[in-house]
């Protein structure tokens, strides 16, 4: 077999960097949450996904296997440390699966969890197609008809949309219309007609209408590649966004927290909630100087994928609840005190990023399993945050750990 | 002798060391190891395609030892996906076949002797280097012509390359043609066969069309019916419209016993209901077709459209007086085209192949354009070629240009097609003078087999002073040779096998070495880089690749700067390609190019299953963007003709069988021996078709009555005898042939060489719009041979 040599599409995109484990835990925590990469290759993940046999019994888009559930139902949309807390859970049954099925146990290097994870994450990024039935309604609904024209139908002041059709998502549509915001609004103004809004997959719809209706012929469908998140951090800054959104989009008083405003929304949907915004921000950044942005080639579409990523790292994890966990769980009843049976988390390396611990409970499952399974214990389940914070505290452990171990060291 | 724990578990550890280094491979091991040295063997298996017929399916061979033991289908080729026919089996035999030629031969004796010299592949190709050079410097570059069987993707722009800088106009195409590009030329201004998308249709009604035999890829249809495809669509239901029980009728849910050249009028009827029940699809037709309501035409006539021709002339019960088909079939199965969402029709041989061929190919395609069915997922769609880099553009000397601006020796075809342009190449050689054309190449064609005039074939060749063939065997036509530079077969070469016309989707198949070359054989591809190499110059310039796999990988760089599509790939990966697409998204897996194709060699070829179906120009190209029912071009042709045609007005003939030949002849192609090529690999030879005890030899199909009737029994030995010729045939009772009929297999012969064509026979009329040939107008007797 060739090996193959991926892409790696975003170079940024890459696992969290450990110099932020120097850093005293408090500053750290914060330090991560503004500064870090997004983390993993989701083109490598989906490769992972097929090669270890994970498609065997689970599918993304109902494509795969139906004995596990389906990726982009269950998985997508939740933080990297809700996801590592997901496959946790499933594992009893997985590991029963395996055996039944005589198949080996899949494990993973850190950086290979990290891009499956990414992957599960980063399907949800994809819509479905629109309707074109329903765009054509939406179409006219909003009024786009009355200064737009598809297929030689609608008003002209606007121009034809027609060049359109050869997208099928509404993200280049969706950047047409920012970028001629402005005038498009003015000029509404100017009429008398409502700002259109745009919510759920009102967008889409209307894109696949001008696909469905379009006269442009012999068209290349022009198919976009992945947006990049990092590349959509990097624009957040050049373009001025964090003016009024801040450096994580998390708001400032000049503009609203994007990352709840576009919490679990998809492409188009994100698109839509920029476009709403676009109008009233249109005036309040020409009331403090700045210059309306505006983006080329794939930029909205990285911004989105940016916007989308805020959730990814779903804020800092809080050491005391995650002590807590770690009690209440029965983790400290193998990895605590003199009687551990498993390995003491306080000198492990692998605890020190969510990831390394996420890693290391996944390839150790089924040994902890069977041990599980001695001593008539229930599996620990991880809900909500609690692996985040499981996380956070374990990392505290850890450093504190390897921090007495190191003063030890100089002292000898 | 039994090997010790120690012996057992040190072969193990070997083989494990073989596995682990060589990846893909595995050890092939003797259960003893002992003193006549057996030893381990090695196994491997690699991905190619099959290049034996249009189908080009992706294969899989096994090789233990150096050897190729098996063929298999490819799971990874999105069409084939694990299937192969018979053919692709039967491939290792062509491979290890006794008679396969050795080396290039030079002929010594006369023509057709069969006494030659063998020659090294430098001096047989210094002949032909030779030979062309002294045409080039008598400025004679037309006097040159390669006959050409199925021919697809590089081989075929090869051919056309190197006969475009040479300056020859005669590339003649030898390949079986079935009409429907004439019929989707005129009608949607489209000049490519019709795809149709069957895996995702839910009702197929075939006219004809051998789906399951000879069609361009059996393996298409079976994935999309048997039940092999990814499970993402369900499971076509079949209705066979046929002549006969064929095997695609036995096969299908329904078979509606039809009178041969009557599919035209039967499609009308079901038209007709159509139209009467309102069951069409308006909304399309008053959207996309012209000529539906009557119209005015250019000249400002009002003239009568398909609406009106079709109510006035095809109620279901004049249709079934003609077809044979019941009026409740007619209705039954019309009602069921407008429910099924989508169905297909699908247009076949026994259509086209008519003196109305093209009228009545439009009349059956016209039912997909009044279900809307164009363009449609589950429908009539038009397939795009891999978006592969071009060949350089030729350089052109005064030569070639003189050259190629000659009228061809074939002449310029019919209004509407090439027809069967072998046979006019032959007929003007035939007619003309020695040496008007000099040299012939042959590829991949053997017409003293398979063409319905293989005396006119002979006469022709006679008048041709240097014939090439490329045949690795010794055919009808390579007996004529004056030199024979045997080509590698599939598995020793390397070619592209982009998917035949009728799959709708890009999927450009790889086919590459699976086993060291045959010494004596060469590369036809490499054979022309070759020869353009020593002739030097233009040619030189025009075909700078250093091989035909240099070439392959050079062209599969726009595959790699699409950005879409991805090397073949399992059931997950196919659909996973097609789900991010439609929703217009493409992940890039390789960053060079060098691994994508290694990947892609590995794999055995490239794929994109994203069709778009919102483009107008998959609907129709023409000027008005609407499909045309009547088309303005012909409407004026049939009214210079004279004879009063009109389109689905006129579409069939009246036929009488002439005093003392009462049985017509129905020819068809079976799904094993091709034209007659393959009948040499004795798999394909012994194996059964749908009878269980006919093999071997050729044989004809009659009716119990009419077997009866003339005395003849099932077993006998017979002359089936037309006013142009004979042949000797089995005879095999059958009921699921009309009374009236003969079936004849087209492909077969005798196990002492004899061949049973009987195509033969024909009577010589065909469509004077499309010059393709009618198969269904010979009436036979039969003869105890």
């Amino acid at each position: 077999m060739i090996q193959r040599r991926r892409v790696s599409i975003w170079v940024l995109w890459g696992v969290l960097p450990l110099t932020i484990a120097s850093l005293p835990v408090g500053v750290r925590v914060a330090a991560a949450q503004t500064a870090r990469s997004f983390a993993g290759d989701p083109v490598a993940g989906r490769q992972i996904f097929v090669s270890r046999g994970c498609v065997r019994c689970h599918s993304i888009w109902g494509n795969g296997g139906t004995l596990g559930p389906d990726f982009a139902v269950v998985g997508a949309g939740r933080s990297l440390q809700q996801l590592a807390g997901l496959f946790w859970n499933h594992t009893p049954r997985m590991i029963e699966t395996v055996r039944h099925e005589e198949v080996r146990w899949p494990t993973f290097t850190e950086a290979e969890l990290a891009d499956i994870i990414s992957y599960i994450y980063y399907v949800k990024l994809f819509d479905q197609p629109g309707n074109p039935e329903d765009g054509e309604w939406w179409f006219r609904e909003k009024r786009c008809v009355e200064c737009h024209s598809v297929g030689g139908r609608g008003g002209q002041v606007g121009g034809g949309l027609d060049g359109y059709a050869r997208y099928i998502g509404p993200i280049m549509l969706a950047q047409g219309m920012w970028n001629s915001g402005p005038e498009m609004q003015g000029e509404q103004v100017s009429r008398g007609i409502p700002m259109p809004k745009f919510v759920g997959r009102e967008l889409a719809d209307i894109q696949a209408y001008i696909r469905r209706d379009s006269d442009l012929r012999e068209r290349e469908a022009v198919f976009l590649q992945p947006p990049n998140p990092n590349r959509g951090r990097e624009l957040f800054l050049e373009k001025g966004c964090v003016a009024c959104h801040g450096r994580e989009g998390r708001g400032t008083r000049f503009g609203p927290d994007l990352q709840t405003a576009t919490q679990r929304l998809q492409v188009s949907e994100i698109a839509g909630v920029l476009w709403n915004h676009s109008f009233q921000m249109d005036a309040a950044i020409r009331a403090r100087g700045i210059a309306f942005p505006r983006f080329e080639g794939t930029e909205m579409a990285d911004i989105i994928a940016f916007l989308y990523y805020l959730r990814f790292y779903a804020g800092a994890g809080d050491v005391q609840i995650g002590e807590q966990v770690f009690e209440r769980k029965g983790c400290s009843a193998c990895h605590g005190g003199d009687a551990a049976v498993g390995p003491d988390l306080a000198q492990s390396r692998a605890v020190l990023t969510p990831l390394g611990l996420a890693t290391a409970m996944w390839n150790h499952a089924p040994a902890m399993y069977d041990m599980i399974q001695l001593g008539d214990v229930e599996w620990p389940l991880f809900e909500n945050e609690e692996m985040r914070d499981l996380s956070a505290y374990l990392q505290a452990l850890a450093e504190q750990g390897q921090a007495d171990t190191q003063g030890n060291e100089e002292r000898r | 002798m039994s090997p010790t724990r120690r012996e057992f578990l040190g072969t193990l550890g070997a083989a494990g060391a073989v596995i682990a280094l060589r990846g893909t491979q595995g050890v092939y091991w003797a259960t003893e190891e002992d003193d006549r040295g057996w030893a381990p063997g090695i196994e491997s298996r690699h991905k190619s395609a099959c290049l034996i017929c249009p189908a080009r399916c992706g294969i899989e061979g096994r090789i233990v030892d150096g050897r190729l033991v098996r063929i298999q289908g490819s799971t990874l080729h999105p069409m084939s996906r694990g299937g192969v026919c018979p053919h692709g089996v039967a491939g290792v035999q062509m491979l290890y076949h006794p008679e396969r030629l050795a080396g290039p031969l030079i002929r010594t004796g006369d023509r057709g002797a069969g006494e030659w010299r063998e020659a090294s592949g430098d001096e047989a190709l210094g002949m032909v280097v030779d030979r062309l050079q002294s045409l080039r410097t008598a400025g004679r570059s037309d006097a040159l012509a390669v006959l050409a069987g199925y021919c697809a993707g590089t081989m075929n722009d090869l051919w056309n390359q190197f006969l475009t800088a040479f300056g020859s106009p005669n590339y003649v195409s030898d390949a079986s043609e079935d009409g429907s590009e004439a019929v989707m030329s005129l009608m949607h201004g489209i000049s490519r066969r019709p795809s149709y998308d069957l895996e995702r249709s839910e009702l197929v009604v075939s006219f004809g069309a051998p789906l399951f035999e000879s069609w361009w890829s059996p393996l298409q249809a079976y994935v999309a019916y048997g039940g092999v495809s990814d499970g993402e669509f369900g499971r076509p239901r079949l209705v066979q419209v046929d002549t006969r029980f064929s095997r695609t009728a036995s096969q299908a849910q329904e078979w509606v016993g039809i009178r041969p050249g009557t599919h035209a009028v039967l499609a009308l009827g079901l038209a007709y209901v159509l139209i009467r029940d309102e069951l069409y699809d308006a909304d399309f037709v008053a959207k996309h077709v012209s000529g539906f309501e009557n119209y005015t035409d250019e000249q400002g006539r009002v003239r009568e459209g398909y609406r009106s021709v079709v109510m006035r002339g095809y109620r279901t019960e004049e249709v079934s007086a003609i077809t044979g088909v019941p009026v409740e079939r007619i209705t039954s199965l019309a009602r069921a085209l407008a429910e099924a969402q989508p169905a297909t029709v699908v247009c076949g041989n026994d259509v086209t192949l008519s003196p109305q061929g093209l009228l009545a190919g439009m009349a059956v395609h016209s039912l997909n354009v009044l279900l809307g069915n164009i363009n449609r997922p589950g429908g009539i769609l038009f397939g795009e070629d891999p978006p592969l880099l071009p060949l350089v553009e030729p350089t052109l000397d005064e030569t070639a240009r003189a050259g190629s601006a000659r009228t061809p020796a074939a002449g310029e075809g019919h209004p509407f097609g090439a027809g069967n342009q072998a046979l006019r190449f032959a007929e003007a050689v035939a007619a003309g003078d020695e040496g008007d054309v000099d040299t012939l190449f042959v590829y991949f064609a053997n017409p003293l087999s398979s063409s319905s005039r293989p005396a006119v074939w002979e006469r022709a060749l006679e008048k041709v002073p240097f014939i090439v063939s490329f045949s690795p065997f010794l055919d009808e036509t390579t007996r004529y040779a004056d030199l024979i530079l045997p080509d590698l077969t599939a598995y020793e070469r390397w070619q592209d096998a982009p998917a035949p016309s009728s799959y709708p989707y890009m999927a450009w198949g790889l086919a590459r070495p699976v086993v060291e070359p045959h010494a004596g054989g060469t590369s036809t591809g490499e054979a022309i880089l070759s020869v353009a190499q020593r002739l030097g110059g233009s040619l030189a310039q025009s075909l700078p690749y250093e091989s035909i796999e240099a070439l392959l990988q050079e062209r599969a760089r726009g595959l790699f700067g699409a950005r879409r599509g991805m090397t073949f790939g399992n059931e997950f990966e196919r659909r996973h390609l097609r789900q991010m697409e439609e929703r217009g998204w493409w992940l890039p897996e390789h960053s060079d190019f060098d691994s994508f194709w290694s990947e892609l060699v590995d794999r055995g070829g490239w794929t994109d299953l994203f069709h778009d179906n919102t483009d107008p120009a998959g609907i129709s190209s023409r000027g008005d963007g609407r499909i045309a029912l009547f088309p303005e071009r012909l409407v004026a042709a049939l009214e210079a003709e004279g004879r009063g045609r009109r389109p689905y007005v006129t579409i069939i003939d009246e036929e009488v069988a002439p005093e003392g030949y009462p049985l017509r002849l129905i020819p068809y192609r079976v799904s094993k021996l091709d034209s007659g090529s393959l009948a040499l690999e004795r798999w394909l030879a012994e194996q059964p078709t749908i009878f269980p005890d006919v093999q071997w030899v050729p044989w004809v199909e009659v009716n119990p009555e009419t077997s009866h009737e003339l005395g003849l029994g099932d077993g006998t030995m017979v002359w089936v005898v037309s006013e142009r010729g004979r042949y000797r045939a089995r005879l095999k009772v059958f009921p699921g042939t009309a009374r009236e009929n003969v079936c004849a297999p087209y492909g077969l012969r005798h196990p002492n060489g004899e061949v049973a064509n009987p195509l033969r026979l024909l009577d010589g009329s065909g469509d004077p719009l499309t010059g393709l040939p009618a198969w269904f107008t010979t009436f036979v007797r039969l003869e105890r041979a």
